[in-house]
């Protein structure tokens, strides 16, 4: 996206880039209140590494789902653009335009969506290894009603 | 050689034709000053400095009809915020940088108004094109020095700044402020 020559679809592409996140970010703060409210299920058995592991990666995806979206806010802000979300509402500037900062916040952001990208990679692998060779609840654990019961009585 | 002392000679007179013009009544002090460009990407305002420019604005406040003001704007020192869009907009489908390096405008006629301001109108040259504008200026004393400020509109269209295709995403209004600071003399 970056990489693209400079055109109009590049405008459109980059503003449907801000809103998408704008809308993740709003999305994050809905999912915390849930999660919040209503604890997850427990953890299956499974050894004590992949316990951590799993915790880890749940908190860090947290942790990039609020960074990604805010320094994307601000690198935008930064480089002298304002958001108006969907073309419809102005979103306030949370920075002054300031080409230094831009910078530093472009390679945040960018660092900070490989990383993630890898993270979500892993998630993915991790869990469908469990679906798949472990053959376990992990994934139907999401919808209560789907469980073999496994998670309370393990074999 | 001989070219040598030629290019000295030159350099000596332009170095004094400067002096003379930041010695001259009315220059514009633009460390003080601004001119800057908003236009509309996609409903938000993106804000656009010129970081370099020069003229000036002989100005009496009893003879406020007799005001002249010219203005030379190096369109090199355009600042967007991000390198590229700078990049972007000093080619020749934008301002075509290379070959037209000012964008100039000198007025032609001062209209006094009330309570310290007055309607300029003259030739604005961008990019090789030239539209006569009109623009209502306030004027502020304070400390010896005038300030000069005001906006206009001005049509991307009709300086041929950027080609059709960007409409849909680029409005064709953009406004330009300024405030020019003069000190008294």
């Amino acid at each position: 996206m970056t990489n693209m020559a400079s055109s109009p679809l590049k405008l459109v592409v980059f503003d449907w880039h801000k809103w998408i996140g704008v809308t993740v970010l709003a999305l994050l703060l809905v999912r915390a209140l849930w999660r919040l409210t209503h604890p997850a299920p427990p953890l299956l058995p499974m050894p004590v590494w992949q316990h951590r592991a799993a915790q880890f990666l749940h908190g860090f995806l947290y942790a990039m789902l609020l960074l990604q979206p805010v320094s994307g806010w601000l690198y935008s802000n930064a480089s002298g653009r304002a958001i108006v979300y969907l073309g419809l509402v102005p979103l306030p500037n949370l920075v002054g335009k300031d080409r230094v900062l831009a910078g530093t916040l472009r390679e945040l952001h960018s660092t900070g969506g490989s990383v993630l990208s890898i993270a979500i990679g892993l998630h993915v692998l991790a869990a469908l290894k469990h679906h798949l060779i472990d053959r376990d609840d992990t994934l139907r654990r999401m919808l209560r009603w789907r469980t073999t019961g496994q998670e309370r009585e393990p074999i | 050689m001989k070219a040598r002392n030629h290019r000295w000679i030159g350099r000596a007179l332009c170095c004094l034709g400067i002096a003379v013009g930041l010695a001259a009544d009315g220059a514009i002090n633009a460390s003080q000053s601004s001119i800057v460009a908003t236009f509309m990407q996609q409903h938000a305002p993106v804000e656009a400095a010129f970081k370099k420019f020069s003229g000036s604005i002989v100005y009496d406040a009893a003879k406020p009809a007799a005001t002249t003001a010219s203005l030379s704007v190096d369109m090199n020192s355009l600042d967007i915020g991000d390198d590229d869009t700078d990049a972007e907009v000093r080619k020749p489908a934008w301002f075509d940088s290379a070959h037209f390096p000012q964008a100039t405008f000198r007025s032609t006629a001062v209209t006094p108004g009330p309570g310290g301001h007055f309607a300029a109108s003259g030739p604005l040259t961008i990019k090789g094109k030239t539209q006569t504008v009109t623009v209502t200026v306030t004027v502020q004393q304070s400390g010896g020095a005038n300030a000069f400020e005001g906006s206009f509109e001005l049509s991307r269209k009709a300086f041929g700044i950027g080609d059709p295709s960007w409409e849909g995403v680029l409005d064709d209004a953009v406004r330009v402020h300024f405030h020019l600071v003069v000190a008294g003399s």
